[in-house]
């Protein structure tokens, strides 16, 4: 027996990260409600169930991240049950079960991003933001820096690769960009 | 209608024929409906709702329009596919889930022009009847799906959807779905699993094609950006003109993305077939950067097959001779370079000069679709980590000769034993650049990598192997 909790115990905890601090906490107001029931009203009749994506944006745009008691009130409102949502969550890629700095990098390194740079800039900004790029995990490669302000994921294809390497900062994305101007940008961030 | 200022830098090629990317980069123009408007927007889909549903097909099959996601099949045709005396609902689904490495074109339609596309989309769920239409866009679009969801209210508003649209009749309710970063939601029966809120998996065909048995098991049209853009332009040239243009067999303008090597990347919107693929990088390009040659081209997204720039081609003239000619020779439409091994794709073209190592380029691509690869067969979900392994192994000089045939046999063992097409996909890459490029992936093997262990693991366990007495 490993000491590790194994996969499905993982489901029911969410690991400590510094960004935490920068995101209100998950709770339930009539105000998420009723945004919730906006989104589920949308699907036909009985397909309730569809809303679980765009439940689970709302919740990452507000509170940054998908915890166990955001998975219990998404099955509530799509009429699903927590095992399916944390079945669908796990699936992408782009939810996250651990909160992201107040400033999420997502740096492109598939081949036309790589071929432009897109390896060396990770390498790059996990530098400018003191984390350490070997400390990346297989399954969820985030890495937050210690005061929450920043965080760094590679990823794939952003889908601009005419003009990379691409970064998406946020919801913003930054493209041709170079380590002048990721330095450049970070800067600016910080003194906001 | 008046000449078009582009914003400076931004100017097309003299050699491009802008009809879908006709407003992007245009000075003065935004993604609101009155530009759209002013542009003589929703004129065509006054005129096509005023003709029978049947007809707006007949014209769109008679167009010889071929879907623009990648497959290339023709859209009319896949209209028809609704079984006749259908009683359930009908979808329609527009695939903006653009994440095939390489291609980048919906991205611009739906940040500069999503009126464009709502107008074709409407069209298209008229011919079809269908009153319920998604647009699935992936999540690395954010901004993207706020303009959309504006342009979607606009176009309420005016009239264009909802209710009764243009006095018709017609009712259509258009709403925006977000996927959430996951390559297999391109997949057209893993994006209606992903609307449906299950795991995005593939479903199986036959018999889950989506014309038959889509959404909610009820008939679906799955339609890329491109191609409902084409719709719009099919209805408002008319059939004939549209499949005048072009190549015969794939009529129209292509959107070509092109990115590596070159010294003008961006893209670019030609007449189907009206130049070559040396044309493209040579003229309109701007060719190799300085000092450099060209050496691989991936002619359609990252799963085409790559083309060496010095590999002799050989193709029939008309008079039955055989001719000899490079990848470069080749036009640029949808069929002539499948004849020669590839695919034209989704039209994102990868250009890799001399500077590149090709088993670096493959390692890449590897980790793609390791890391992309949904689980859902076997031969996939422990092919595509295993193929990644290989090839990381012969980049980092630790590989043996025979890695490279395991590492080709591995990917044969995959395409054609998965749900989806996925297995192909990721297949075809390793398939041509260890076969193309065999001699690079070998200069980085030594023959005594194969009694080496390759990780601590196997090390410990050698030891067992070994007699000591």
């Amino acid at each position: 027996m490993s000491e590790k909790p194994d996969a499905i115990d993982r489901l029911a905890v969410t690991e400590p990260s510094p960004g935490e601090k920068h995101f209100p906490k998950f709770e339930v107001t009539p105000e998420l409600t009723a945004e919730a029931r906006e989104y589920v009203a949308q699907y036909p009749e009985g397909k309730e169930q569809s809303a679980i994506l765009p439940l689970v944006h709302l919740v990452q745009e507000k509170f940054g991240f998908i915890t166990p008691a955001a998975v219990e009130w998404i099955a509530q409102e799509c009429k699903s049950t927590p095992i399916h949502v944390d079945g669908v969550v796990t699936f992408y890629p782009g939810i996250h079960r651990r909160c992201p700095g107040k400033y999420h990098f997502r740096v492109c390194h598939t081949i036309a991003c790589a071929m432009s740079g897109g390896e060396e800039l990770i390498e790059h900004i996990c530098k400018k933001i003191g984390v350490n790029a070997a400390d990346m995990g297989e399954i969820d490669p985030m890495l937050v820096s210690e005061d929450g302000l920043f965080s760094i994921e590679p990823v794939e294809c952003l889908a601009n690769c005419g003009f990379g390497p691409n970064v998406m900062v946020n919801d913003t994305l930054h493209s041709q960009m170079t380590p002048e101007k990721v330095d450049a940008l970070i800067d600016e961030l910080k003194n906001k | 209608m008046s000449e078009i200022t582009y914003l400076p830098g931004h100017e097309p090629h003299p050699r491009e024929t802008r009809r879908i990317f006709r407003n992007i980069d245009r000075a003065g123009y935004n993604p609101s409906i009155d530009c759209f408007l002013a542009d003589g927007g929703y004129e065509t889909l006054k005129k096509a709702i005023q003709m029978k549903p049947e007809d707006v097909i007949a014209e769109v099959k008679k167009s010889g329009l071929r879907g623009r996601g990648g497959a290339g099949f023709p859209t009319g045709v896949k209209w028809t596919f609704i079984p006749k005396g259908n009683t359930k609902p009908v979808y329609l689904v527009c695939n903006c889930d653009e994440s095939e490495p390489g291609t980048f074109k919906d991205r611009f339609v739906v940040h500069q022009d999503p009126h464009q596309l709502i107008e074709g989309l409407v069209i298209a769920c008229y011919a079809v009847q269908a009153h319920f239409a998604v647009i699935y866009m992936r999540e690395e679009f954010p901004e993207g799906a706020k303009i959309v969801r504006q342009a979607i209210r606009e176009a309420e508003e005016h009239g264009f959807l909802g209710q009764n649209i243009l006095g018709s009749g017609f009712d259509l309710k258009l709403i925006l779905h977000r996927g959430a970063g996951a390559y297999i939601c391109g997949e057209e029966t893993g994006l209606i699993n992903s609307i449906e809120g299950v795991r995005p998996y593939p479903r199986i065909k036959p018999p889950f094609f989506p014309a038959a048995i889509g959404l909610y098991g009820c008939p679906t049209i799955v339609n890329n950006v491109e191609s409902l853009c084409q719709v719009r332009q099919v209805m408002m040239r008319g059939a004939e003109a549209y499949a005048a243009e072009g190549a015969q067999r794939s009529p129209g303008t292509r959107i070509i993305g092109v990115s590596g090597d070159v010294k003008r990347p961006g893209y670019y919107e030609i007449v189907s077939g009206s130049m070559t693929y040396g044309e493209l990088l040579y003229d309109v390009c701007g060719g190799p950067r300085d000092g450099r040659k060209f050496k691989a081209i991936i002619p359609g997204g990252a799963s085409a097959k790559v083309m060496r720039c010095d590999e002799v081609l050989k193709a029939k003239n008309p008079d039955g001779s055989v001719k000899e000619m490079s990848v470069f020779d080749i036009p640029l439409d949808l069929d002539s370079i499948a004849q020669h091994g590839s695919m034209s794709g989704s039209g994102g073209v990868i250009v890799m000069d001399d500077s590149r190592s090709m088993p670096k380029m493959l390692n890449n691509l590897n980790r793609f679709f390791a890391w992309e690869s949904c689980g859902q067969c076997t031969p996939c979900r422990e092919g595509n980590p295993w193929m990644y392994k290989l090839s990381t192994r012969i980049c980092e000089g630790k590989g043996a000769p025979e890695d490279v045939d395991l590492l080709k046999s591995v990917a044969d063992n995959i395409c054609g034993r998965t749900v989806c097409a996925f297995g192909e996909a990721c297949s075809w890459p390793t398939q041509a650049f260890t076969t193309k490029f065999q001699e690079e992936f070998l200069a980085l093997t030594k023959p005594i990598n194969a009694a080496k262990p390759h990780n601590p693991e196997t090390a410990a366990a050698q030891k067992f192997l070994t007699r000591e007495d």
